[in-house]
């Protein structure tokens, strides 16, 4: 930006700025949230309804995970894997490979949190059109994950070249078919190695954990190997589980601050690939 | 506890004296994000969270409280009935404002940034902080600052070029 438009920029936010009424006297605050007809009193049980019908969609930034084979270069078909099935070429659109079949018994991990293959994508496509528009962008590919009795799940591919930042980003976003947000404010570097994080549905609504593992009231994901077939969760007691799709676990949840929980990644067999386990906490105050 | 007890107790704590340093700032802050009319509510909404979660741990009490008022702007934002009374005050201020404002057009591509990019821009160039900082004072991490800088420049690059 040069420095005229910095002037220019700098000069809009000073005179938004000024525009900011007196501060409120500490012995006051009470009373600014007391005026009639507020609804607002901002203590963490009553926003998480809010995360809930907000939480609409779920990003991870994927840097040095290597470019990934979405569609063939030279005919522009689109690259369908092992497992999937194709929906829609324009959009490239798929339903993603189910996990393998647990040889093992699962009637001991409690209810199975299905993902039903799902044909009707409009509302998926939908919520991707929203965040396309906010990053202006190319759809790589829709990977459907399926569908749970209120939500349709998906990972939405894109790619933006963005030269002020250096170069090309290619975006995932894990998407539901609930509201219409977008996936602002949900990239960030450290995911960890992949697979294996926490994908947050809003980094500022959902408790932090450590860098580059968050996780939300509303949405859990967990991304997972290859060969996991089973994801349990386990969350104060009650365990649930789910075969993954496309290597991705979701579970809609009601975590609240203190809950502890627990996802565990099997493979067919039975045996244990990979585990989390943490204590659900609102906010880190030191982010 | 209520809010009033809870005021009560904190009155004779650090925080006042952190919330006296500060509110200016805070409030001018959350009147960049959310605008003038709920500005003072974003500010005491998001010092009451403090005071629900206490404030014994923080390290940067600056820092922590605009963390705190981005993330209640955010939350601000997403309320429908208030998202529908702020465009209705928004609309009305707007016509009075762009009278006086020398570069509106430049005003409306701020206000339609993100609160997470507004506040990432107003940081940056009204602060003059460096990125570092202003992921200290938004709690994420540099590479997310300079990508929604970005992002921001570049909504605000083809208004501006306008205006040249």
């Amino acid at each position: 930006m040069r420095t005229t438009e910095k002037e220019i920029v700098r000069g809009v936010l000073g005179r938004m700025g000024d525009e900011a009424p007196e501060p409120v006297p500490f012995e006051d605050l009470h009373t600014v949230l007391v005026q009639p007809g507020d609804t607002q009193r901002n203590t963490w049980w009553m926003r998480r309804p809010v995360w809930i019908a907000t939480a609409v969609a779920v990003a991870v930034l994927v840097l040095g995970a290597g470019p990934m084979l979405l569609t063939n270069t030279q005919t522009g078909d689109v690259y369908v894997a092992d497992g999937e099935r194709l929906i829609s070429s324009d959009p490239p659109v798929v339903q993603g490979a189910e996990s393998p079949e647990p040889a093992f018994d699962t009637s001991g991990l409690g209810d199975e949190v299905a993902l039903t293959p799902v044909t009707d994508t409009s509302r998926i496509l939908e919520t991707a059109t929203g965040i396309l528009s906010d990053y202006p962008s190319e759809l790589v590919r829709i990977t459907v994950l399926g569908e749970t009795p209120e939500w349709v799940l998906a990972v939405v591919v894109h790619n933006e070249v963005d030269p002020d930042f250096g170069g090309h980003m290619q975006l995932r976003c894990l998407t539901t078919s609930r509201g219409g947000a977008t996936c602002e404010g949900v990239e960030f570097e450290n995911l960890g190695d992949m697979p294996g994080g926490l994908l947050p549905a809003d980094p500022d609504s959902g408790p932090v954990y450590s860098v580059g593992e968050r996780i939300s009231s509303a949405i859990l994901t967990w991304e997972v190997p290859a060969e996991t077939s089973v994801v349990t969760l386990t969350v104060n007691g009650q365990t649930r589980w789910q075969r993954p799709v496309a290597q991705v676990a979701v579970f809609i949840t009601d975590l609240t601050s203190g809950d502890r929980f627990e996802l565990i990644a099997y493979d067919s067999q039975g045996s244990i690939l990979n585990s989390f386990r943490d204590v659900a906490s609102l906010i880190d105050p030191n982010g | 506890m209520t809010d009033l007890e809870a005021l009560q107790v904190a009155e004779s704590s650090e925080l006042v004296d952190v919330y006296g340093a500060f509110s200016s700032d805070l409030v001018r802050f959350a009147s960049v994000l959310v605008g003038p009319d709920d500005a003072g509510d974003v500010v005491s909404s998001a010092i009451l969270r403090v005071l629900d979660v206490g404030n014994e741990s923080i390290r940067n009490h600056r820092a922590y409280l605009f963390q705190v008022v981005a993330n209640e702007a955010r939350n601000w934002k997403r309320g429908e009935a208030r998202r529908r009374d702020r465009e209705d005050k928004s609309s009305r201020s707007s016509n009075t404002f762009y009278h006086a404002e020398p570069y509106p057009e430049v005003r409306k591509a701020v206000e339609d940034l993100s609160v997470r990019q507004r506040a990432v821009i107003y940081l940056t160039y009204w602060e003059d902080l460096k990125d570092q900082t202003v992921a200290d004072h938004l709690g994420i991490s540099a590479g997310s600052v300079r990508r929604h800088l970005a992002r921001a420049r570049k909504k605000l690059r083809g208004v501006l070029d306008e205006n040249n």
